[in-house]
């Protein structure tokens, strides 16, 4: 037998196309079997918005796009956002961390003008309000997309994924409107996801609906830039923002935020005089420090005015946290018990139903006002005009 | 000394180191226990995780092996490493074992957090690193020393460790559960082992001067070292108790730091933990949250428990009068207390572990306690399932309502609770009339794949069995579903005139909670998912589709739901054999988990039975190729095993001399066996997984049953190497080799059809001695395998060391391979069933494989002066 040179190099030859051949097939199955299903494509909506367009359409990973006003170009065709503290800069065709902001040939663009993804009516204490005509309806819209990151995030699904992998509607501004006032609703409502977010989108919608009469709500984590949160608090009527602790720990590890960010912009929005409600979840052993909520309560009271209506949020466990228990209610009530001593006049404990921290009493009297379960009222004990209706009292709030 | 002749050897010999054969299996049985009931807590009970531990221990075990092989052809002192490496495994298992508590420390992981996929798989391949290197390279000093035993030159000695590590492994099994368990905790199991392992391995060394003249005397040092450790062993053994603590303590801190521990207990469905924070009390079960309750301060236990308390009514509120009801888990959250204000007659309350109960019972709330103690409730400590099968031939009485309170299906044994057979099963127990109410964890908007196709899956699931079914809820979707359609009701008026007929005293619920839990926007969009997804092709990858923005009335879709198109079976019913609730749940976990990552579990469910093949005829073309190659330039290369010819070689020994002829030559065959011997690994693990996931669905799950199971799989092992070895006399036979992987073909496909039927037999004992059967018969052809495959590995490459490295090692990675895409891809998704088809598939392919080196074209026979090798 003989085994000379030749052979074995056209050997190794042979093995390696064999080689080759083998990786290419797999290749091919492999491409073949992934590439079954089929694949969504982004509608990119660059024309001028048509009114007209029908509002039962929508699509998964539907995209909207405008041109955004709150940019500033910088050198090599990137562009600097400037509507939240974060201020990111991007390269061309660079998707920002929010997920819904984008810079397309030196200009910055929101994907999310006219796509929302979730539109419902809802009860007002839903969002939660709770000194805004209660037992209205309102309608809420979000879009995909957030600059937070809150590891215990309720909407994970519709806010921290890119706005391709989410069902959206197709809703321009003035279809909102149409389908505000057609619905049996007073309110025109920013709220499950964030605003901030989709500024521009609510921008126009809250122009249509303050000038249609209709009331516009916005919940927030207030993590915005002074000039654009001024610019649409004009338009708001009443605006709850999420507090989320008061440690700048917890923002930075549990959150991705500023915690003297929010607290500028809460002070900020009490100049404005609209009426301001604050939520607070309580996470047991994150942020439900005895001592720390009631330097938060303290700090509430002195910069924004003991009556801001404030509702602590019974965590339950959910998204990164799902093996944590669920806050204790003596730790709720510790927490409203410690808001009321500092002097806090409304303090209401929410996801808790029944409990009497649901209900509004008059800080004067004492009598019960507004008798809740959940977001449903059941006894309204008021004047129109937002006074007690036991000893005149008048409690702050948007009540019309 | 005249060679000894394998037929002259009339009763087996046992040598002077069978002890540490046996502790070898022993010890490494409980380690592997051990590991992985503790890394089970670090990972939250994650079922998935039992692939990947399985994966690891089988990659270093095997990685071991091939690194004791490695060191054996070169030592001269293998006691010495025998000896060592004991003394290895006295102070790393512990040490593992510790390192396993604190893990979760080294991560930044918030508390309540779970390990993320990739996390988990990092974790397991660096713990099981230490012990698994050296249990593996152990296996391989002792083959030797058995070959040398024997004075022999082939694998024989591999294939009697082989059997003695085997038997050992099934005491070890039987041991730990029956004993250990019972009597030490974690670390006292695991420094008992390393100390017998050291303590044999001293006691194996006793006879060595007088057995081969291999050895030197350096190993004198070691002995007092060994026993130097062996009495700090006892002295530290009693200090165990505390460091057990402690450790635990240390874990606890850091997944919910600021809750104390206030208990541990061992049961026999896993590792029970309390945790107390002020008044309320908090209940893992291996590391997974099972429920939280109300404490003895607790002043309002019903808004402390107001999950419970809402369920609970809305349950009995589904009924118009219930009298008999069934509460299957749960009871202790709160349900039962809030049941038993309700006139009923009878309340059946079935807990799987009763040491969970009798453990909450101190902790809960008084009105709990007092349930416990009401006369109309009778608690019955046994699995849920099977109480559901059998109670329909125990008890004349049907119930009026079900109330299914179990976790989500995020393990295979809570999987069996959503299931078209418990529904079935389910539905005979109830009356006419009766209810049935479950639920699984949601989100409001429903809007995630993974959940969307889970719940969707659970409803079309119901639908299946029952008339109508009602999904309601925003964290938590409850399923109400009724052969009676006018029976449940989501309308909140309706449900508050049943509550308020009862005039019950419940101070933290009223009758307007109805109106909040059953908002009318929230109830529709809930509906129209459940109802709308799931009914084309692609739905379970691309998620719902949700077309109208305001969905109609309850009532219009249910009317319009028959004339949408069909349901996705394979993807949206959720069966005992095809248990994809399942998998859709780990596919929460790891959005959960690793959220805007690419999701692995999202892609893998794309994965169909057809992906395997290339993977199986790419290897058989390239063995094609070579043989044809070598058949055509070496005519001779037909006479290489004599079984084939005439030449009836009573050694067995390889009639071929490796420093004679080109290795070229044997390419083929080396690929062929290579191949056979870890796809053997790869389909033995698949066919147990899958004989497993039977067995737990239909049998019950019962803990402890497990470990006698794998008892058994291993007694087949050890019983069929023994019979191999003892009885083939000629072992190095490619053509007997091939036929072993056609039989275990067929034994795979035969118990891919016979799991189903087995379902439908009648007596529990049946079934236990079915499968008690099925896994002894696999367990048998697998040991028997293995000898003939060390053995034709041996004789062509001629060093048993090797081989035994080589073929122990790599059957261990197609285990281990085999464990992960069987449990993690292709039992959930595609089915038992397909998991047992896909072992036959790739056994037969093995099969053709051989058959393929087996070819020869016909010439004249080489010359007949083979000699025997000279290996001395």
């Amino acid at each position: 037998m003989v085994v000379n040179r030749n052979s074995s190099q056209l050997k190794l030859n042979r093995r390696q196309l064999f080689r080759a051949g083998a990786a290419g097939a797999c290749m091919l199955c492999l491409y073949t079997a992934t590439g079954c299903s089929p694949e969504e494509e982004a509608v990119d909506d660059e024309s001028p918005l048509t009114e007209e367009s029908g509002i039962h359409t929508g699509k998964k990973g539907l995209i909207k796009t405008r041109r955004s006003p709150w940019y500033t170009e910088l050198s090599n065709n990137r562009v600097r956002c400037e509507l939240c503290p974060r201020q990111c800069e991007l390269e061309e065709g660079e998707r920002a961390p929010c997920r819904v902001r984008e810079n397309r040939d030196g200009s910055c663009y929101t994907l999310v003008y006219g796509n929302p993804a979730l539109v419902q009516e809802d009860p007002i204490e839903r969002k939660p309000f709770f000194h805004v005509k209660p037992g209205s309806r309102a309608l809420s819209i979000s879009t995909a997309g957030c600059n937070l990151a809150c590891k215990f995030c309720e909407v994970w699904d519709m806010a921290l994924v890119k706005p391709e992998e989410v069902y959206a509607y197709e809703f321009p501004p003035a279809k909102i409107l149409n389908q505000a006032q057609a619905g049996a609703v007073s309110a025109l409502s920013f709220a499950f996801g964030e605003p901030v977010i989709y500024y521009e989108y609510m921008d126009t919608i809250a122009e249509k609906a303050k000038n249609a009469g209709m009331l516009n709500l916005m919940h927030t984590a207030a993590y915005i830039r002074e000039e654009p949160l001024r610019k649409i608090i004009e338009k708001m009527d009443a605006i709850n923002v999420d507090l989320k602790g008061f440690t700048e720990e917890f923002y930075r590890d549990y959150v991705g935020g500023d915690l003297n960010k929010v607290l500028e912009n809460l002070k900020l929005i009490r100049e404005s005089n609209i009426h301001l409600e604050i939520t607070n979840i309580v996470i047991p052993t994150l942020n439900d420090d005895t001592a720390k909520i009631k330097e938060m309560c303290e700090w509430i009271r002195d910069e924004l005015g003991e009556d801001v209506p404030l509702h602590f949020a019974r965590f339950y466990p959910l998204y990164q946290l799902s093996a944590l228990p669920r806050t204790p209610v003596s730790t709720m009530e510790k927490a409203r018990n410690t808001a009321l001593e500092v002097g806090l006049k409304y303090v209401y404990l929410s996801r808790v139903t029944g409990h009497e921290g649901e209900n509004t009493f008059c800080p004067d009297c004492g009598e019960k006002l507004i008798d809740r379960k959940g977001f449903v009222v059941e006894e309204q004990n008021m004047e129109d005009n937002g006074q007690c209706a036991f000893c005149g009292f008048q409690i702050p709030g948007h009540w019309k | 000394m005249p060679a000894i002749k394998h037929k002259d050897i009339k009763t087996l010999p046992i040598p002077p180191h069978i002890g540490s054969v046996l502790m070898l299996g022993i010890a490494s049985q409980v380690a592997q226990v051990l590991l992985l009931r503790e890394l089970l807590m670090v990972f939250h009970g994650n079922e998935l995780s039992i692939g990947l531990i399985l994966a690891a221990w089988m990659l270093w075990v095997g990685a071991g092996s091939r690194l004791g092989s490695f060191l054996a052809e070169k030592t001269n002192r293998p006691f010495s490493f025998i000896l060592k490496s004991s003394m290895g495994i006295m102070v790393l298992l512990p040490a593992t074992i510790f390192l396993i508590r604190i893990w979760r420390g080294f991560f930044e992981l918030p508390p309540g957090a779970h390990f993320s996929l990739p996390e988990m798989a990092a974790s397991c391949f660096l713990l099981l690193l230490p012990v698994g290197l050296l249990l593996g390279a152990q296996f391989v000093f002792l083959s030797r020393l058995w070959r040398e035993y024997d004075k022999s030159l082939d694998s024989s000695g591999t294939g009697k460790t082989y059997v003695g590590e085997a038997a050992g492994n099934m005491a070890g099994g039987l041991l730990f559960t029956f004993l250990l368990v019972h009597f030490l905790n974690s670390f006292e199991s695991a420094l008992l082992m390393g100390m017998l392992m050291v303590a044999t391995a001293i006691y194996a060394q006793r006879k060595k001067a007088t057995f081969s003249s291999i050895n030197t005397g350096e190993i004198r040092l070691y002995p007092p070292v060994g026993l130097g450790l062996l009495i700090l062993g006892l002295l530290i053994f009693p200090l165990l108790g505390s460091v057990d603590e402690r450790a635990y303590d240390l874990q606890w801190e850091n997944f919910t730091p600021e809750h104390e521990l206030v208990e541990t207990q061992q049961s026999e469905h896993g590792a029970i933990s309390v945790v107390q924070r002020r008044d309320q009390f908090t209940f893992f079960q291996s590391g997974h949250l099972v429920f939280s309750t109300a404490g003895a301060q607790t002043l309002a236990p019903g808004l402390e428990e107001q999950d419970a308390v809402e369920f609970a009514h809305m349950a009995m509120s589904q009924h118009q009068d219930p009298k008999q009801v069934l509460l299957i888990g749960g009871g202790l959250r709160g349900l039962l207390d809030e049941i038993t204000r309700y006139p009923v007659e009878n309340i059946d309350y079935v807990e799987m572990d009763e040491t969970l109960t009798e453990t909450a019972r101190k902790y809960v709330s008084p009105s709990t306690r007092q349930a416990l103690e009401d006369p109309r409730v009778n608690l019955i400590h046994t699995d849920g399932r099977m109480f559901i099968k059998s109670a329909h031939r125990q008890q004349d009485f049907n119930y009026d309502l079900i109330i299914v309170d179990i976790p989500d299906p995020a393990t295979a044994a809570l999987n069996r609770f959503y299931t078209k057979e418990f529904f079935k099963e389910a539905k005979k127990l109830l009356n006419p009339e009766g209810v049935m109410v479950g639920e699984a964890t949601s989100t409001p908007d429903l809007r995630g794949t993974a959940v969307a196709n889970r719940n969707s899956t659970i409803y079309h699931t119901l639908k299946s069995v029952f008339e109508r079914v009602l999904p309601a809820g925003e964290r938590t979707m409850l399923f109400f579903a009724s052969d009676e359609p006018d029976q449940i009701t989501l309308n909140p008026d309706r449900m508050q005139r049943r509550f308020q007929n009862y005039d019950i005293d419940t101070p933290d619920f009223s009758p307007q909670h109805f109106q909040v839990l059953l908002e009318e926007g929230q109830l529709r969009r809930v509906n129209w998912i459940a109802r709308t997804h799931g009914r084309t092709p692609y739905a379970h990858l691309v998620g719902p589709q949700v077309e109208t923005i305001f969905p109609p009335p309850v009532a219009e879709q249910e009317e319009k739901e028959q004339d949408l198109p069909p349901v996705e079976e394979n993807y949206f019913i959720n069966t005992d054999f095809s248990p994809i609730g399942y998998y859709y749940t780990l596919m929460l976990w790891d959005e959960l988990t690793r959220p805007q990552h690419d999701q692995t579990l999202q892609f893998m469910l794309q994965v169909q039975w057809w992906w395997i093949l290339p993977l199986l005829i790419i290897p058989l073309l390239i063995v094609l190729f070579l043989r044809l190659r070598e058949q055509r330039n070496l005519p001779n290369s037909n006479e290489l095993f004599s079984s084939v010819n005439t030449n009836t070689n009573p050694q067995e020994n390889s009639n071929l001399d490796p420093e004679r002829t080109d290795r070229v030559f044997f390419r083929s065959i080396n690929t062929g066996i290579l191949f056979t011997v870890f796809t053997t690994g790869f389909s033995t693990m698949a066919l147990q997984i899958a004989v497993l996931f039977a067995f737990q669905n239909i049998y019950g799950f019962v803990y402890e049953m497990v470990g006698l199971i794998m008892a058994l799989f291993m007694f087949g092992l050890a019983a069929g190497a023994f019979l191999s070895n003892r009885y083939i006399k000629v072992k190095a036979n490619l053509k007997l080799l091939a036929g072993m992987q056609l039989i275990i073909a067929l034994l795979a496909g035969t118990i891919a059809i016979a799991l189903p039927w087995s379902a439908g037999l009648p007596s529990p004992t049946a079934i236990f001695v079915l499968f008690a059967t099925i896994t002894c018969t696999s367990g048998l052809i697998n040991g028997i395998d293995f000898p003939l495959s060390a053995a034709c590995h041996q004789s062509l490459h001629g060093k048993a060391e090797t081989t035994a490295g080589v073929v122990y090692g790599l059957e261990l990675a197609g285990a281990c391979l085999g464990a992960v895409a069987a449990s993690a891809v292709v039992a959930p998704v595609l089915g038992i069933m397909a998991c047992c088809f896909m072992a036959a598939i790739v056994n037969f392919s093995a099969f053709v494989v051989l058959l393929i080196c087996t070819i020869k074209r016909k010439v004249k026979p080489w010359s007949s002066t083979e000699t025997l090798p000279n290996l001395n």
